[in-house]
C-alpha cells in the first residue's frame, strides 16, 4: 500500500514540476480547454518540435487565434504517426471546435479526422494534405510547386546560367517520400532546372537525378549527410561541385557538415551554391556565415493572416473562400495559398524585421 | 598464559527473525592451524563474516581481539589491514583473467594509476612458489584446474601479508589427491608462522591437520577441544548433531537383489569440444533391481560425463552404445526420452542443475512430470499442489510451507527437493551424482536412508561419489572408473578403501 | 499424517500477513487505479468518460497485442528487438496485398499472419537450434525488417485499406443499426454474463482445490475479488455503452489476453517457459524440450507482431514506413512495470497488462492535460523507473 501511495505522490511531484516548467516556457499551456468561458477552442497538431518551422508556426497560431478571441490547444507528435492520431483523439475528448493539423504521415489519419468529422469539427490540414478521406474540410498551404521554383530559380541566377556556357556541377536532395509536398518541390525545381541539364550546362555526376534516387526519407539530416559523403568520395574526387538543390534546410544542414569535413569553405574551394527552405536558425546562421546561399521563409504571419478569417468564417456559419482545390485522392479539398519569401545574405534581416526571429537570435 | 593470537568474545549476531550467532566465544592460538565446524546453517560462515568484517562493527555485538587490541572493523580493507585474509568456498576470482592479475587484483602495483605489469608478475613468481604452483603468471584462470585455482587464492592472501588465513570449505571441490597437497601446503604455512582457521565437513581432514577444534551448533559454541589428541570423529559428529550417531550410514536391512535389470554396453563418449578426444572408453555396467552400486572415481576420471551422457546425450559427442532395460534395448538419445524411459538423473550440481532457485518447491518437484498432474496439456494447479505436497513430506522436506522458493533453503533440503521432483516421476533407475555434497551430517544420514528406501522398493540406484567411505557405506557393490574405463568392480564383503584405491590411480 | 500434511500446505505466514501478500500482489493494480482517478481530477473530469476509455483501447490495443508475445520471451529470460520493425513490415505486406494487388480482406489477413509466423519461426530456428544470442538475432532483424518495409512500400506510406478491413481497428461490437437505442442494454447484457462467467470460474476454482485437499481459507477473499472485479466491469461496460459499446478491437484484445493467460499459467508448455527462465539448464535437464521452446516463444511473438501489425495498419489506414518505431520498447516496459522479471522465470500476462495501461493511461492523462511533448518523456521515463524500483526494492532488502 505504502508503494502506491509513494507512486502516486512521486507522480504528483512530478506532474507539479511540469507544469510550472511548461507554464514558465510558454503561455500556450495555461488554460485547460474544459475552462474556456464558452469561447470556441482550436486544436492544434504540429509534428514535431525539432524542426523550427513547426515550433514557430505553433507559437504564431497560438497567438493568433487566442488575439482573435479563440481559446488553443498544442500537441507536437515528435514524428510519430500513431501519436498523433491519439492527440487527434484526445483532442476530440476535450471538446474542441477545430483542428489545424500538420500530419506527421499524410496518408495515416483518415480514421482520427473521420471521428473529428463524426463528431462535428471542423479539419483543416496545413502545409500536409491528408489524403485518402472526405474528413478535410480545408487546406492550407504556401504554394509548393513555387517554392521549389523559387530554389531552382535560385540556381539558374547565381550561375548566370543564361549566359555562361559551364559546364557546372550539380547534387540534387529532394525531400522524404513520405510527405506529399516533396514532389512538388522536386517538380518546381526541375522545371527550371532541366533544361540546362538537358543541354549540358548543368552536369550530375552521379546521374542520379530521379525524385525516388535523391529522396532523403523522413527528412533526416544524418542520412543527408551520409548520401553527400558518399557523392563526394565517389565522383568529386577530383572536381569541384557547385550547386546542390536541396529542398530544406534541414537536410542542407547535413550536406554542409559533409563538405565541410571535405574539406569545402575555403578560398580556393569555395561552398558550393546550396538552396534551402524552412528559415531554420541554424540555416540563416550558415547563410550569414556563407555556408548556405538560401532558404526560403514561410512567413508564419502570412499564414495566420489566412487561416483566422477561414474559422471566422466557418463559425460564423459562411463558406470560406478558397482560391484554388487540391485533390487528396477521394476528394477536391478546398484551398488557399500563400508565396513563400526568399532570404539570401542580403535580406537575413527581414526575419528579424517581421518578429520570426529576436535580433540575438540572428546576431548575437 | 596461553598466547591468543584471536580472540571472539561474547559474539551475538541477529538477522531479522533469527538469532545467527548467540554469545559466542572463539579463540585461536599464534601458530596454530584451528577447525571450525558444525552442521549446515550452525553459523559458521557468519562468525567468519563477523571477523573479516563482512558485517561490520555496529551489525553485531560482542569484542574482536587481535593481538591483543580491540578491533572494530568496517570492512574487509580494514580486516585485511589487520592481517586477516578469508577464502570462500566459493572462488572469488575473474576466470579471463590471468593468475598474476587475478592475484593482484584490488591492490595494482601501480605508478600514478599506470599499472606496472612486470612488477606485477615478479611479484607474483614467489608468491606461486611459495604455495607450490608452478604455473606461468600469464595463464588465464580458467586454464587451470580448481584445485590450482584454490592455491591462487592463497597466494593472494599472502600477498596481502595476512596473519590469519580462513578457509570456508577449501577441499568441497577438490579431489583426494589435490586436497592433500592443500593441507601439507597449510602445515607447511603454519611453519612460516602462519595462522589457519578451516571450516570444513570432512572430518578425516580435520582430524589429519588440525590442532584444535571449535565446535559450533545452533549459533552457539558447543564444544572446544584444545588438543588434538582429545579428538575422535564420533566424538566431533555427536557434538555437532547434538545426539549420538552411532552409525553414519543406516543398516542396508532386508536387502532383496534381483534380476540385472538395466545394462549399458559399449558406451564411447567423445569430448563436445574436442571430439578426437574419447572421455569414456568402451563401459560397460549391469544394475539389478534393489541393488545399490557405487561408481568410484577422482574427479576427471569420467564419472559425471557417463552419467550424463546416458541422461539424453546431455553431454559429449560421437556416443555409441547399447543401453536395455528389463532386456529390451531402450532410446535415451534426449531427455525427455529418457525420463519416458524410467530413468532419473540426480545432477551434480543442484543450483545450477538441478533447480530453478526462485520457483516454489512445489513447482520444482513437479518440473519434471507435469503430465501427471495435467489433462491434455492443462495442468490442474490444485492437484499438484496436493501431489508435490505429499512429495515433499515422504522425503522430508523441511519448509513453512511448499510454496516458498526453493533457493531459501539449506543445501540438505534442497537436494532432498530434487530427490522428491525425480520421484514424482516415479522412475526404475535413478542416477544419484554426488548426492551428498556440500551437506551436513544429519541431511546426508537423510539422503542414505532414501536411497535404501528407493532401492528396497525395486529400483536400480547408481550412486557416484567422490569420497570412498560413502560408497563404502551404502553400495552393496562398486565400480571403479579410471580415464573412461571401468577398471574393476567390488563387492561390498570384499571391498575396501585401499583395493578400490589402487584400481583408482 | 493428515497432520503434518496439512501444516506444509498451508501458505506461508498468518492472515494478517496474507492480507498483505495480497495487497503487494494487486499493488500495481491499485497505482493504476490511483494515477487514472488522480489524472481524472488533474483533466477536471476527462479521464472516464465513455469516449475517452475507447479511445484508451484503442490507442494502446496494438501495445496490448505485443504484449502477449513478448511476456512469453520475457519468461525466457529474453527480449525481442525486432517487434517495432517486423510489425512495419507485416503492414506492409497487407497494404500492398490490398491496395496494390485488390486481394480480399481474408487472404490479406490469413498471408499477413503467415509472414509474421514465418518471421518469427526465422528469428526462433536461429536462436533456439543455432544457439545464437537473441539480442542479436533480433537486433538483426529490427534492420532486415525496417529496410524491407521500406522496399516494399518504396519509402513512401501506402493506403487507404478497404473499409471491411478497417472495421477491424474502428468497428464496435453491435453493428449501428441494431445499436441505436438499444447499445446500452446489450452492451450490459453482455458485461453481466461476463461477470457470471467469472464468477462461476472462481467459484469451481474453489471446488477443485476443496476436492484435491488444498485448504481454501475464508471466503471473504474470493467474494471480494468477485465483487470488486465485477463492479469494475460492470462501470466500464456501463461507460462505454454511452458510447458506442465495445470496440471490436477490446474484444479481440481480451479473448487473446485470457487465452495467452490460460496458456502461460495453466498448461505445460506455459510452465516450461517459466522453468526455462528460471534455470535453462534444470529444466534440460528435466526434461523440459528447452529448444522447442525458445521457437515456439519467437514464432509466437511474430504470430503477435503480425495480429499487432494489421490492427495498426487498419487504425491508421495506411501502412507508412516509420510504423512501430520503438514499439518493442513500450511493449518491453510494458512487461517490466507489470512486474516480469529482467533475468527470465517471472511475471504475468495479467501484471503487463496492467503495466501497459499504467503507462497508456500516464500518455493519456498527459497529453489531455496539455502537458507538452518533451516533459511527457520526462514523466514517462521516471514513473517507469520509479515502478520497476518500489517493486524489487522491497526484495533486495530482504537478502
Amino acid at each position: 500500500m505504502k508503494k502506491v501511495i509513494a507512486i502516486a505522490l512521486a507522480l504528483v511531484m512530478l506532474l507539479g514540476l511540469c507544469a510550472c516548467a511548461a507554464s514558465g516556457d510558454k503561455k500556450t499551456n495555461d488554460e485547460p480547454a474544459a475552462s474556456t468561458d464558452g469561447k470556441k477552442t482550436i486544436g492544434i497538431l504540429m509534428p514535431t518540435k525539432e524542426q523550427t518551422i513547426w515550433s514557430i508556426q505553433g507559437d504564431r497560431l497560438t497567438t493568433a487565434f487566442e488575439d482573435a478571441g479563440y481559446a488553443t490547444a498544442i500537441e507536437y507528435a515528435e514524428d510519430d504517426s500513431a501519436k498523433q492520431a491519439m492527440q487527434i483523439e484526445n483532442m476530440i475528448t476535450k471538446g474542441v471546435d477545430a483542428l489545424v493539423i500538420v500530419a506527421v504521415d499524410c496518408a495515416a489519419l483518415t480514421d482520427a479526422c473521420e471521428k473529428a468529422k463524426d463528431a462535428g469539427i471542423y479539419v483543416i490540414a496545413e502545409d500536409r494534405l491528408i489524403t485518402n478521406t472526405e474528413a478535410v474540410d480545408y487546406y492550407i498551404t504556401f504554394d509548393l510547386t513555387r517554392m521549389g521554383e523559387l530554389q531552382g530559380q535560385y540556381i539558374v541566377d547565381q550561375l548566370d546560367l543564361e549566359n555562361q556556357d559551364g559546364p557546372f556541377t550539380l547534387e540534387i536532395f529532394s525531400g522524404s517520400q513520405d510527405d506529399t509536398n516533396a514532389t512538388f518541390f522536386y517538380e518546381g525545381a526541375m522545371n527550371k532546372l532541366q533544361p540546362y541539364i538537358d543541354s549540358g550546362k548543368l552536369v550530375v555526376k552521379s546521374g542520379q537525378t530521379s525524385y525516388t534516387q535523391t529522396a532523403i526519407q523522413s527528412w533526416d539530416s544524418s542520412k543527408a549527410q551520409s548520401r553527400m559523403d558518399n557523392l563526394l568520395s565517389g565522383y568529386y574526387a577530383d572536381d569541384h561541385l557547385d550547386a546542390v538543390l536541396v529542398a530544406a534546410d534541414c537536410l542542407a544542414l547535413g550536406v554542409i557538415s559533409s563538405l565541410e569535413t571535405m574539406g569545402y569553405g575555403t578560398s580556393d574551394n569555395p561552398y558550393p551554391i546550396i538552396t534551402g527552405q524552412d528559415a531554420e536558425l541554424a540555416a540563416v546562421k550558415n547563410i550569414k556565415d556563407g555556408k548556405q546561399s538560401m532558404t526560403a521563409f514561410l512567413d508564419a504571419n502570412a499564414l495566420c493572416e489566412i487561416i483566422v478569417p477561414v474559422v471566422n468564417d466557418v463559425f460564423a456559419g459562411k463558406e470560406p473562400t478558397s482560391t484554388t482545390t487540391y485533390n487528396n485522392g477521394v476528394k477536391d479539398v478546398p484551398a488557399s495559398t500563400y508565396d513563400p519569401y526568399l532570404i539570401d545574405k542580403d535580406n537575413v534581416q527581414y526575419l528579424v524585421e517581421v518578429g520570426f526571429y529576436t535580433d540575438a537570435e540572428v546576431n548575437g | 598464559m596461553q598466547d591468543n593470537i584471536l580472540e571472539m568474545r561474547g559474539i551475538t549476531k541477529e538477522f531479522p527473525g533469527v538469532k545467527a550467532l548467540d554469545n559466542v566465544t572463539f579463540q585461536v592460538r599464534r601458530g596454530e592451524i584451528k577447525a571450525l565446524v558444525g552442521e549446515n546453517g550452525a553459523g559458521k560462515s557468519t562468525l567468519m563474516n563477523v571477523l573479516s568484517g563482512i558485517y561490520p562493527y555496529g551489525s553485531y555485538t560482542g569484542d574482536i581481539v587481535v593481538n591483543g587490541e580491540v578491533c572494530r572493523f568496517k570492512g574487509i580493507a580494514q580486516s585485511e589491514a589487520a592481517g586477516i585474509a578469508i577464502i570462500h568456498q566459493e572462488l572469488a576470482m575473474i576466470p579471463q583473467l590471468s593468475i598474476a592479475e587475478n592475484v593482484f587484483i584490488g591492490k595494482s602495483l601501480s605508478k600514478n594509476g599506470i599499472i606496472d605489469w612486470n612488477k606485477i608478475r615478479a611479484a607474483t613468481i614467489p608468491l606461486l612458489e611459495r604455495v607450490g604452483l608452478n604455473e606461468d603468471p600469464d595463464t588465464p584462470i580458467n586454464q587451470i584446474g580448481v584445485g590450482k585455482q584454490q592455491l591462487v587464492e592463497i597466494a593472494k592472501a599472502l600477498s596481502k601479508n595476512c596473519k590469519i588465513l580462513i578457509l570456508d570449505e577449501p577441499t568441497a571441490s577438490l579431489n583426494e589427491k589435490d586436497s592433500k597437497n592443500l593441507l601439507d601446503l597449510l602445515k607447511t604455512l603454519q611453519a612460516d608462522g602462519i595462522t589457519c582457521i578451516m571450516i570444513s565437513h570432512k572430518l578425516n581432514e580435520i582430524c589429519y591437520i588440525a590442532d584444535s577444534v571449535t565446535v559450533l551448533r545452533d549459533g552457539q559454541t558447543v564444544a572446544d577441544f584444545p588438543s588434538a589428541k582429545d579428538i575422535t570423529e564420533d566424538e566431533i559428529i555427536r557434538q555437532m548433531v547434538g545426539r549420538e550417531l552411532n552409525n553414519r550410514y543406516p543398516v542396508r536391512e532386508g536387502v532383496k537383489i534381483g534380476e540385472v535389470f538395466f545394462e549399458v554396453e559399449d558406451w564411447c563418449v567423445h569430448h563436445p569440444e574436442f571430439p578426437e578426444r574419447v572421455v569414456i572408453d568402451h563401459a560397460n555396467i549391469k544394475l539389478r533391481k534393489g541393488e545399490v552400486v557405487g561408481l568410484a572415481g577422482l574427479m576427471g576420471a569420467g564419472r559425471t560425463e557417463f552419467a550424463m551422457s546416458l541422461f539424453g546425450k546431455s553431454y559429449g559427442c560421437h556416443i555409441s552404445g547399447k543401453v536395455r532395460k528389463g532386456g529390451k534395448e531402450i532410446d535415451t538419445s534426449t531427455v525427455p526420452k529418457a525420463i519416458e524411459n524410467g530413468i532419473a538423473y540426480l545432477p551434480e550440481d543442484r543450483k545450477s542443475c538441478g533447480l530453478v532457485l526462485g520457483e516454489t518447491i512445489s513447482r520444482n518437484i513437479s518440473m519434471a512430470n507435469l503430465k501427471r498432474v495435467s489433462k491434455g496439456g492443462v495442468v490442474n494447479p490444485n492437484q499438484e499442489i496436493a501431489e508435490t505436497g505429499e512429495n515433499a513430506k515422504r522425503f522430508g522436506v523441511k519448509c513453512s510451507s511448499i510454496f516458498q522458493a526453493a533457493g531459501n533453503l539449506s543445501g540438505g533440503n534442497q537436494q532432498k527437493v530434487v530427490l522428491a521432483k525425480w520421484m514424482f516421476n516415479l522412475p526404475d533407475v535413478l542416477i544419484l551424482d554426488e548426492p551428498t555434497r556440500g551437506i551436513d551430517v544429519g541431511a546426508k544420514y537423510d539422503i542414505y536412508c532414501i536411497i535404501n528406501e528407493l532401492a528396497a522398493a525395486g529400483k536400480c540406484v547408481l550412486v557416484i561419489s567422490s569420497e570412498l567411505p560413502e560408497l563404502l557405506g551404502v553400495c552393496d557393490r562398486i565400480y571403479i572408473m579410471n580415464e573412461g574405463q571401468i577398471k574393476g568392480e567390488k563387492l561390498r564383503s570384499e571391498a575396501t578403501q585401499e583395493n578400490i584405491m589402487k584400481l583408482l590411480i | 499424517m493428515n497432520n503434518t500434511q496439512k501444516t506444509v500446505l498451508k501458505p506461508a505466514g498468518s492472515e494478517h500477513a496474507n492480507v498483505g501478500k495480497t495487497l503487494r500482489a494487486y499493488s500495481m493494480v491499485i497505482a493504476l487505479v490511483v494515477i487514472a482517478v488522480l489524472f481524472h481530477f488533474l483533466t477536471d473530469g476527462l479521464i472516464f468518460t465513455a469516449m475517452n476509455l475507447t479511445n484508451l483501447i484503442l490507442q494502446n490495443s496494438y501495445v496490448v497485442l505485443l504484449i502477449l508475445g513478448m511476456l512469453p520471451v520475457i519468461l525466457t529470460g529474453n527480449v525481442d528487438l525486432s517487434v517495432g520493425s517486423v510489425l512495419a513490415f507485416v503492414g506492409a505486406v497487407a497494404a500492398i496485398l490490398q491496395v496494390n494487388y485488390g486481394m480480399g480482406v481474408v487472404p490479406t489477413l490469413l498471408i499477413s499472419l503467415i509472414v509474421g509466423i514465418a518471421i518469427g519461426a526465422w528469428q526462433g530456428m536461429w536462436i533456439a537450434y543455432f544457439d545464437i544470442p537473441a539480442f542479436l538475432v533480433t537486433l538483426s532483424s529490427e534492420l532486415v525488417f525496417r529496410g524491407l518495409t521500406q522496399v516494399v512500400l518504396g519509402g513512401a506510406s501506402i493506403g487507404p485499406f478497404s473499409p471491411a478491413f478497417r472495421t477491424m481497428a474502428s468497428s464496435f461490437l453491435i453493428p449501428d443499426e441494431v445499436s441505436a437505442g438499444t447499445v446500452m442494454s446489450i452492451t450490459m447484457i453482455i458485461a453481466v454474463v461476463a461477470c457470471v462467467l467469472f464468477v462461476a470460474s472462481q467459484v469451481l476454482e474453489r471446488r477443485n482445490k476443496v476436492a484435491h485437499g488444498v485448504p481454501v481459507g475464508s471466503p471473504v477473499g474470493m467474494i471480494v475479488r468477485c465483487v470488486l472485479l465485477s463492479a469494475a466491469i460492470l462501470a466500464l461496460s456501463y461507460l462505454m455503452g454511452q458510447y458506442k459499446g465495445y470496440p471490436t478491437v477490446l474484444v479481440i484484445m481480451l479473448v487473446l489476453s485470457l487465452i495467452y493467460s490460460f496458456i502461460c499459467s495453466r498448461t505445460i508448455f506455459g510452465r516450461g517457459l517459466y522453468a526455462i527462465g528460471g534455470n535453462r539448464k534444470a529444466a534440460a535437464l528435466s526434461g523440459v524440450k528447452d529448444r522447442l521452446y525458445f521457437f515456439m516463444a519467437y514464432t509466437n511473438m511474430g504470430f503477435m507482431c503480425a495480429v499487432a501489425a494489421l490492427v495498426y495498419a487498419a487504425r491508421l489506414n495506411a501502412a507508412t514506413p516509420k510504423a512501430g518505431v520503438n514499439f518493442e520498447l513500450d511493449a518491453i516496459a510494458a512487461c517490466y512495470v507489470g512486474g516480469a522479471s529482467v533475468s527470465g522465470g517471472g511475471g504475468t500476462i495479467a501484471g503487463a497488462l496492467v503495466g501497459c495501461f499504467v503507462i497508456g493511461i500516464l500518455n493519456n492523462g498527459m497529453s489531455m492535460m496539455g502537458i507538452s511533448a518533451d516533459w511527457q518523456q520526462v514523466v514517462k521515463g521516471l514513473v517507469i523507473l520509479i515502478a520497476v524500483a518500489f517493486d524489487l526494492l522491497p526484495k533486495r532488502k530482504k537478502k
